[in-house]
């Protein structure tokens, strides 16, 4: 039962609890440099509000660099988002291309499993150790917070705000994930796979940026899936939005089923 | 009446359970054409066509051709990677397709390109496949014996005949009852090739079922029971490997008293007669397939000092259905 599951899990986690482990101890230093990074948060703030630099930050245009949370926002979710914009472009594509490329599909599928559920136990590794991020996002920002206290009484973060922009960054490594798993079956080959699932997911990361540069072209971001239930929607919204989590949780649905499908009917010709 | 039907019934059911692989019309295309109005996209390339045999119950079965034949194709068939376009494969009488993960419980592989995890060691990947198909521990130590592999060193850091022995130590191990092994000797060295073969005919004994393909026409000659031989896609011939050398090519070489003058051209025409080289002034060999007697009638009235027929090795049958 599960051993894939489990072979991945006990092999592969460098991979990816490294990364959720430098952003944590990134949270750590930006708390840091905080107290001597506040006299400056206004300037800061100036040139943040330049149309341009707005349409680079996307839908945490709002976050308010003047305060320890606002800063938090912009610092973690900027960069966590060009960080799930490459692994969910080069992880979940390599699941099974890298076992075409290393030869060892054909052993691995001759074992007495469907197909689906192989992939499907290989694509439960990367979800679980993709857990780590809101876990070391929580952790690391109410390590932070209290850690700021004595130099900044004001510095405060709503922990439940938190959680749920924690959440959103594992559902886009859930949704966009499932998109790259989908086109690596549809493909069977990783050159392929990698360059369409990293221009669909680069695409749809440059369209919220197009989208929120004028308002003419603000449309084109209802077509990325970054638009939707992304940590700054959370965090101008103030609450858990539903609508926008079950969009973007069913496009991870449906790509993964079809993924699954795919790959259990599919002939295996490379 | 009624008994001799539940008779022929039984006895059918006994010689289809003989039967572990039966391979029908298989055809396989790759590709695809699309006929649009003007043109047509794609290609189809024919990799099998009607390619039909049977592999039965302890025995060994030597899969032979040329690169781009047929045969990894055939092989990738039966495990169910490809979808067929005609045909029908049953591996112990069981669909290959829809009971595909019943028939891999009993089964082991081994591609001709071979890919194990290279962050595992020789340990840890019997330990993972043993999850799978449980490992046949008293078989394992004896594998061990004969593969010499260091288990605890990482795949990463194994010579390619080394890895190819991990690869045949994974797929043995289980005991499992039917073994496709696509060029399973690539590799390894002579004395380790003679080690793997005594361990195949001991599995043979124990009535396991082995397919296998092989380049090596002398490993196929020494350990299989039947041979299959497939040429641009087609099976050309299947016969067992014993009738093979005798029906269908003999070395013949005739020493003759004194340089006679033998036409070579008139014995060539003789339809046993394959061909006829002179050696020197007082030796020929000829090749001489099936009907060896239409020869020994025609040679009955040449003096000859002697004569002597040998069996042709598999690799001289082979060449001549390629050339």
């Amino acid at each position: 039962m599960l051993n894939v599951y489990f072979k991945g899990l006990t092999k592969q986690w460098k991979s990816i609890f490294v990364p959720a482990l430098i952003i944590g101890l990134y949270v750590i230093m930006i708390a840091a440099i905080w107290p001597a990074l506040k006299d400056q948060a206004e300037a800061f703030q100036f040139i943040l509000d330049n149309p341009i630099y707005q349409s680079i930050l996307g839908n945490l245009a709002g976050a308010m660099f003047t305060s320890w949370e606002g800063a938090f926002y912009l610092y973690i979710f900027v960069w966590l988002e060009m960080v799930i914009v490459f692994i969910t472009v080069f992880k979940p594509t390599r699941l099974v291309t890298n076992e075409i490329d290393k030869k060892t599909l054909d052993v691995a599928l001759s074992y007495p499993i469907p197909r689906w559920r192989y992939l499907l136990e290989k694509y439960s590794v990367y979800l679980t150790y993709n857990l780590f991020y809101p876990v070391f996002i929580m952790l690391s920002g109410y390590i932070g917070t209290l850690a700021l206290r004595p130099f900044d009484a004001e510095a405060s973060m709503n922990y439940t705000l938190l959680f749920y922009a924690s959440i959103s960054v594992w559902l886009y490594f859930f949704a966009l994930g499932s998109i790259s798993i989908l086109i690596s079956t549809i493909f069977l080959d990783s050159r392929k796979a990698l360059a369409v699932a990293g221009m669909l997911i680069i695409g749809m990361y440059l369209l919220v940026r197009i989208g929120s540069a004028a308002e003419s072209l603000n449309f084109l971001q209802y077509i990325s899936i970054f638009h939707y239930f992304s940590p700054g929607n959370i965090m101008a919204n103030g609450g858990f939005i539903v609508g926008e989590f079950f969009i973007v949780f069913g496009v991870g649905i449906v790509c993964l089923v079809a993924a699954l499908w795919i790959f259990q009917k599919r002939e295996l010709t490379y | 009446m009624r008994f001799i039907n539940t008779y022929k019934i039984l006895q059918m059911k006994r010689m289809s359970s003989d039967v572990i692989l039966k391979v029908e019309n298989l055809t396989k295309i790759y590709g695809r054409e699309i006929d649009i109005r003007f043109a047509k996209i794609g290609k189809e390339v024919l990799a099998v066509k009607d390619v039909s045999f049977s592999v039965n119950k302890g025995e060994i079965f030597g899969f032979l051709g040329p690169n781009g034949a047929g045969k990894t194709t055939t092989m990738r068939a039966i495990l169910n990677y490809l979808r067929i376009q005609k045909g029908k494969i049953s591996v112990f009488g069981l669909d290959h397709n829809k009971d595909s993960i019943e028939i891999r419980k009993r089964l082991g592989y081994i591609p001709g390109e071979l890919g194990l995890y290279e962050d595992f060691t020789g340990e840890e990947l019997i330990k993972y496949v043993d999850k799978f198909r449980p490992i046949n521990q008293k078989f394992l130590k004896e594998l061990k014996t004969v593969f010499r592999v260091n288990l605890s060193q990482k795949i990463r850091s194994l010579s390619h005949g080394n890895k190819q022995q991990v690869g045949l130590l994974i797929a043995l191990a289980p005991k499992p009852e039917f073994l496709i092994l696509d060029e399973p000797s690539l590799g390894l060295d002579p004395l380790m090739t003679a080690n793997f073969h005594k361990i195949l005919r001991k599995l043979r004994e124990e009535g396991i079922t082995i397919f296998l393909s092989s380049h090596n026409l002398s490993e196929v000659q020494s350990i299989c029971d039947r041979v299959g031989i497939i040429k641009e896609g087609e099976i050309i011939l299947i016969e067992e490997i014993e009738n093979l050398k005798m029906k269908f090519l003999q070395n013949v070489r005739i020493k003759l008293p004194t340089p006679q003058a033998i036409d070579e051209e008139e014995i060539v025409k003789l339809d046993s007669v394959i061909s006829c080289e002179r050696v020197n002034e007082t030796t020929l060999v000829l090749k001489v397939k099936e009907n060896i007697s239409e020869f020994l009638n025609w040679i009955k009235d040449i003096s000859i000092t002697r004569i002597t027929i040998e069996d042709a090795s598999l690799e001289e049958i082979f060449l001549h259905y390629y050339e």
